[in-house]
């Protein structure tokens, strides 16, 4: 898997709003024993792109998108994040410098009901962001971008101005938060599993809104889930990642319609109703996902590959183009389908 | 409304699917809960004894310290209702008058031991590291001291007035509260609504104001009540030992006095009516603490799923 | 027909809260027979999990059942009242969602699975570890002899999940209950623990109920399917039929609408199923669905549809089912009005979003 592999990384010129390079995340834990959550990971995105994380758990899906908005911040490589050609790298800055660019980068997560503070009313959790970035705009200003925010996220805003949290559904809770992320006009929207933890007849209703939000602000989105069908519908990308690694990278046709990677085949051959361009045989060896504390030498996935070899406990692989815009870390990769 | 009663999923798929027409909440989800009629007659008890003794001077009770109010030991009667002491003096009067003190320590101790320990545990738990250890460290010192020991110390070394025993008291609740607020303060800043402030470029004093604190008075306000019973009784304790305040007298004090033997078999209303009065006032506190820990409990969880 | 080996007919369940009495189930029919399995699907609130509880006999005492409940011929509320001990967890057992708290975290795995076998079968210690390490052979656990040595959080969700399965099978059940059994775990994992369940269920040929409010979960695995919403059967087919169309009832066309899938092209418009779901305090008059079905008409709001059998072992509860005359009359009704007969405006389903164009990037 992506050793050092930039391969896949594009060119400055495409209007790249987002570009994370050499990407770790480690945590010490216990005695002497470290986590390798995320362990050289690069990719960008494009303006306007919906790029999709998918994976399954500890395959540091979450761990990226947390350390690109730097909490807590990586241990190693760098996240740059360009607006109107001004490019600015995040893992240096602290304090207020750091602060000050926040506002660029916006975060949704997976329960609705704890992203929102259970004490506050809804409408001040919405209308903190403009509270503490005014920019110059008037309180009434203030005021009217709350409402115009809660009103395009289908929030009545009157309601908003004196109920809380509790008070609203899982999906409301989640446009809420929509509400707030957008509030401050980002450049980025992470969303960390934003319909896991909602019921089916929600999550279309979610989904729709943030593709609208998508329009309407201008966003570009990086949507991180484990579900492969919901990845697939939304983004235009897609990041297959493992154990902390990336396996595949490229747009979201290729990888469900041609995937090289054996895991990427694994994980579409397991779905309930599987992709129909993988045989539903594909299946991983074994239940058990190695620790993260001790990962397996060379290719991580090997422990459960059906197609592992000698060297894949030797070498790393890294990342190779097999096609447009189709990159994969692997030594046996599926090309002709 | 969904009830959480059967179905116990933790996080996946839990919320219901009341959405869509995202404009419209029935009034009906707000919670309906009550906090019930004890709880109002705890209160209404509070209010009464807080009001007696503000406004003791100027009631139409005798002169608490008159001897010769009605006769010796004399039990309850139209005159004294609530009898006399071993010196003739009035045990109403001095009852509304002795819960001036009693009050005070209870109200003053809890006052300081949040004031103080709130922001202790508050900042130990949210900036956490070299922080945290150092403010524990206090607070672990704090509580190896027997509540006694320290009361021994700092007012033998302070002297025996009111506001000596109410830092006392309160000392000897700054660490239970700074360990509570602690953590709370923790469990809340793991919430992703903190990450949310932070991700919108919040510093540090307003999350700590804005979102943590919110989340901490609430569950300790209802501490509070327990806290100022148990400083009521602490009062009481330390009069028992003498060691309460010289001058005045106090439910504790008037109790130590009234349980020699020889008037505690006599005349035994001399130490149970103090008693009774700080009985009521300790268990309608607690009382009152405990519903509404509840109702805010039951309440800020929510009632969903299922 | 082959005598049932579940038979439930016209199952109401209610608790008694504060807030007044809240229907849980309220009309859920259906059969099962041995060796067959059936795949409950329905959201949070459907009132599947409450069904299934109501059959392992787990209802809390604030609960009001109503209708009737048999396991082989056997009146199962009778079997409860009479506190019969070695009935449930042995012709009978469950297995939830999420293995953690379904396991005794300071009990070592051989002990738990040798419990049921000691107080239900009758079994010595020794024998009874014994046994436990062949289940667990037998659910696919390599090393069973270690195992049997570990504690709970020693293990991988997924080999949790399958000593949890061991521990259900260890008497022998005719059947078994699943609810979600595979939800908290990994997608790679999910395939084997369900497979793994096919193929015990097919060598005991045991009965299997595998409650989920994933369709895709369903499909191709159960014989029969029933879809349930607000607490009532609104569906009940065998799967082949089922999935023939997109279901007959309004509620699983919906559904079926509503799901994303792997094969579909990215941005593909998913409809979203527009309203509430019912309120589940008192009575409720009509259909639960009425409030977000483009195929109602005015008698869906005053009359609970009853269930019917539509077509050959197809039951469905609804005044207009998809493709029947009804169903297209009504609809089209709707259309040309504008407006459903509950309000519903119908424009919620066709653009709840911005329109999605495949060429978009």
């Amino acid at each position: 898997m992506a050793g050092s592999g930039v391969a896949q990384l594009r060119n400055d010129d495409d209007g790249i709003v987002l570009s994370v390079e050499n990407l770790v995340m480690e945590f010490s834990v216990g005695r002497n024993e470290i986590v390798h959550a995320v362990s050289d990971v690069s990719f960008d995105v494009k303006k306007g792109e919906t790029l999709g994380i998918v994976g399954e758990s500890g395959c540091g899906k979450s761990t990226t998108a947390r350390s690109i908005v730097q909490l807590p911040k990586p241990t190693a490589g760098s996240v740059m994040v360009t607006s109107e050609s001004d490019s600015i790298e995040l893992t240096g800055l602290k304090g207020d410098a750091l602060r000050k660019v926040r506002p660029k980068l916006q975060m949704i997560f997976q329960d609705p009901i704890s992203s929102l503070n259970p004490r506050r009313i809804v409408r001040e959790v919405v209308k903190e962001g403009l509270t503490i970035w005014p920019n110059g705009m008037s309180s009434q200003q203030i005021e009217d971008r709350v409402d115009e925010v809660l009103e395009s996220v289908g929030i009545d805003p009157e309601i908003a101005a004196n109920r809380r949290a509790h008070e609203f559904s899982g999906g409301q809770c989640q446009r809420i938060s929509i509400a707030r992320a957008v509030a401050l006009d980002p450049e980025i929207l992470i969303c960390d599993e934003p319909v896991s933890a909602l019921d089916v007849s929600v999550q279309a209703q979610i989904l729709n809104l943030l593709e609208e939000m998508k329009d309407k602000y201008g966003l570009t989105l990086l949507f991180i889930s484990h579900d492969l069908s919901v990845v697939r519908n939304v983004s235009d990308r897609v990041v297959v990642m493992y154990l902390g690694k990336i396996c595949e990278i490229g747009s979201s046709d290729t990888i469900y319609s041609l995937p090289a990677h054996p895991y990427t085949r694994v994980l579409l051959a397991s779905a309930p109703e599987p992709a129909s361009t993988v045989d539903a045989s594909e299946s991983a060896i074994g239940d058990d996902i190695p620790s993260p504390i001790n990962p397996p030498t060379g290719c991580r996935f090997r422990t459960r590959c059906p197609s592992a070899q000698a060297i894949c406990e030797d070498k790393e692989p890294e990342m190779q183009q097999v096609g447009e815009d189709h990159f994969v870390a692997c030594h046996f990769p599926v090309i002709n389908n | 409304m969904r009830l959480n009663l059967i179905t116990t999923r933790r996080g996946f798929k839990g919320l219901s699917p009341q959405d869509e027409d995202s404009s419209q909440i029935d009034d009906e989800k707000r919670d309906k809960r009550k906090i019930g009629f004890g709880f109002w007659v705890s209160i209404g008890w509070m209010v009464l004894v807080v009001m007696a003794a503000f406004l003791a001077p100027i009631l139409p009770i005798p002169d608490p310290d008159q001897t010769g109010a009605g006769g010796r030991l004399d039990a309850p009667n139209w005159d004294n209702w609530f009898g006399t002491d071993t010196n003739g003096r009035d045990m109403f009067s001095r009852t509304i008058w002795g819960s001036r003190i009693s009050l005070t320590v209870g109200f003053f101790a809890i006052f300081f031991g949040f004031a103080v320990g709130g922001p202790i545990g508050i900042v130990a738990g949210f900036f956490k590291g070299a922080t945290d250890k150092f403010l524990s460290i206090i607070i672990f010192i704090l509580f190896a001291f027997p509540g006694l020991v320290l009361a021994l110390l700092i007012i033998s070394i302070l002297g025996q007035t009111l506001s000596v025993v109410c830092l006392t008291v309160g000392i000897i609740g700054v660490a239970p509260i700074a360990r509570l607020a602690r953590a709370i303060t923790i469990s809340t800043a793991e919430k992703e609504f903190v990450a949310a402030a932070r991700i919108l470029g919040s510093t540090n004093r307003r999350i700590m104001i804005r979102e943590i604190l919110p989340n901490v008075t609430i569950p300790m306000g209802a501490l509070a009540f327990l806290g100022m019973a148990l400083a009521i009784v602490g009062e009481g304790g330390l009069a028992f030992l003498g060691l309460s305040v010289e001058e005045g007298f106090s439910w504790g004090k008037m109790i130590v006095l009234g349980s020699a033997s020889r008037t505690l078999q006599k005349a035994p209303w001399v130490s149970m009516f103090p008693i009774g009065v700080m009985f009521l006032t300790v268990m309608s506190l607690n009382y009152a603490g405990d519903r509404l820990r509840d109702f805010f409990d039951v309440r800020e969880m929510g009632i969903g799923g299922g | 027909m082959a005598a049932s080996l579940v038979s439930v007919e016209d199952l109401h369940v209610s608790f008694l809260t504060e807030q007044g009495s809240v229907r849980a189930v309220d009309g859920v029919s259906f059969d099962l027979e041995p060796g067959k399995s059936i795949g409950i699907v329905g959201e949070s609130g459907s009132g599947k999990s409450v069904t299934a509880k109501t059959l392992m006999n787990l209802l809390p005492s604030y609960s009001q059942v109503e209708g009737s409940i048999k396991f082989d011929g056997r009146d199962l509320r009778e079997i409860a009242r009479k506190k019969e001990k070695h009935f449930w967890g042995v012709e009978m057992t469950m297995i939830f969602q999420d293995p953690m708290t379904s396991l005794n975290p300071v009990k070592r795995i051989g002990e738990q699975i040798s419990e049921s076998l000691r107080v239900h079968m009758n079994r010595s210690r020794s024998e009874a570890m014994t046994e436990a390490g062949d289940l667990l052979e037998q659910v696919g656990i390599p090393e069973p002899a270690k195992r049997l040595r570990q504690y709970p959080h020693e293990l991988s969700g997924g080999l949790r999940q399958r000593v949890v399965i061991a521990i259900a099978l260890a008497c022998g059940p005719r059947l078994l209950i699943a609810d979600e059994p595979t939800t908290a775990l990994d997608v790679t994992v999910q395939k084997h623990i369900l497979d793994l369940l096919d193929d015990l269920r097919k060598e005991r040929g045991m009965s299997m109920i595998l409650i989920t409010h994933d369709l895709g979960v369903v499909k191709g695995r159960t014989d029969e399917i029933m879809v349930m919403y607000g607490g009532r059967t609104m569906e009940e087919a065998p799967t082949s039929t089922l999935f023939e169309s997109d279901g007959l009832h309004p509620y699983t066309e919906a559904l079926n609408a509503t799901i994303p899938r792997i094969d579909t092209p990215s941005h593909t418009r998913l409809v979203p199923i527009p309203g509430k779901p019912p309120e589940v305090i008192g009575k409720i008059i009509g259909c639960p669905f009425v409030q977000r079905c483009r195929y109602s008409t005015s008698d869906c709001l005053t009359e609970m549809p009853p269930l019917i059998e539509r077509e050959e072992g197809h039951l469905c509860a609804c005044h207009n089912p998809v493709g029947s005359p009804e169903g297209i009359k009504a609809r089209e009704a709707n259309q040309n009005a504008g407006y459903t007969p509950s309000g519903l405006d119908m424009k919620e389903f066709e653009t709840s979003a911005v329109k999605r164009d495949a060429g978009e990037s």
